[in-house]
């Protein structure tokens, strides 16, 4: 089994308003003494919530696509 | 202040100008800060002002008939809003709200008519941006015509699936593809879901029918 999937944050992007600390209703964000966004891989659940309220657009939540089934996909 | 005129100074609007034009238009420029919920205007009321998103994202929508909000829109850092109404004097379109903590630098309708009036560089800048998101709004019209949300986000399952392009999408990128807004789009993914054509986990979309998905994009296609 893989490391889980987490929310992705640009720290050049950070500016550590911590609105993504108090909009988590996981409580899975918190600011580190290093400086920086740390999230608990335990609690996140991959909301979205964090990303929604970021004003720096400093988090991302992406997404894979894939097809479930050996069948191709448009274009391919 | 000085943020003000730094801000001005990168923005495609003013960039052309001197610094001592940049300064003497940072003069006449308001700045805001809105927490996250915060309303800053209403649908329907008169414009008095001309927006700029510093930082942060603003909520512009309308009210239904039924009373329902609807997005329209949001708008990021260095966006500008109800320049429309500024040019032709008619109501605000919108209603808009902070949807994050936002920074935004106002000016009054008048002042910006007449920054219009004064500076060509400005007035250019400004038509030229006019004419980007009307080019924009007339394919997304002509798309919209043929083509419902749900049809769209299956195109986009569709063709996305497997391919490697390096950069996974966000909801709020896929909304933006769709010309929608993530609310919209996480109804559209929880309906796919109901149906059983889809399932969507940590990170990951997975297309259980895909077969489901081209019916959708095909009768449109008819």
């Amino acid at each position: 089994m893989g490391k889980r999937v987490m929310p992705e944050i640009e720290v050049a992007l950070c500016d550590l308003c911590g609105e993504c600390v108090a909009s988590c209703p996981q409580g899975a964000a918190s600011i580190a003494t290093s400086g920086q966004i740390v999230l608990d891989e335990e609690r996140c659940v991959y909301c979205g919530d964090c990303e929604d309220v970021c004003p720096a657009g400093a988090i991302r939540l992406p997404f894979e696509i894939v097809l479930l089934t050996s069948e191709k996909p448009i274009g391919a | 202040m000085e943020i003000t005129r730094q801000y001005l100074a990168a923005h495609p609007y003013f960039r052309a100008l001197s610094p001592v034009e940049l300064a003497k238009i940072a003069q006449l420029a308001s700045s805001r800060t809105l927490a996250r919920g915060e309303m800053l205007a209403l649908e329907g009321d008169a414009c008095t002002s001309v927006y700029f998103v510093v930082q942060g994202r603003i909520r512009a929508f309308k009210i239904s008939p039924q009373g329902r909000e609807q997005v329209v829109s949001e708008l990021g850092a260095g966006q500008a809003f109800y320049i429309p109404p500024a040019l032709d004097g008619g109501p605000l379109p919108v209603t808009t709200q902070a949807a994050t903590k936002a920074t935004l630098i106002s000016f009054s309708r008048q002042d910006f008519l007449l920054l219009l009036q004064r500076h060509p560089s400005i007035a250019m800048q400004v038509l030229v941006d006019l004419a980007r998101r009307l080019r924009q709004l007339s394919s997304l019209v002509e798309d919209l015509s043929l083509r419902s949300v749900q049809e769209r986000l299956a195109r986009v399952l569709l063709e996305r699936a497997g391919t490697s392009e390096g950069r996974h999408l966000t909801q709020r990128e896929m909304a933006a593809q769709l010309g929608t807004v993530r609310e919209v789009l996480a109804r559209a993914l929880s309906q796919f879901e109901h149906q059983g054509w889809i399932r969507v986990r940590r990170g990951l979309i997975e297309i259980i029918d895909p077969q489901a998905l081209r019916r959708i994009v095909s009768e449109e296609d008819v």
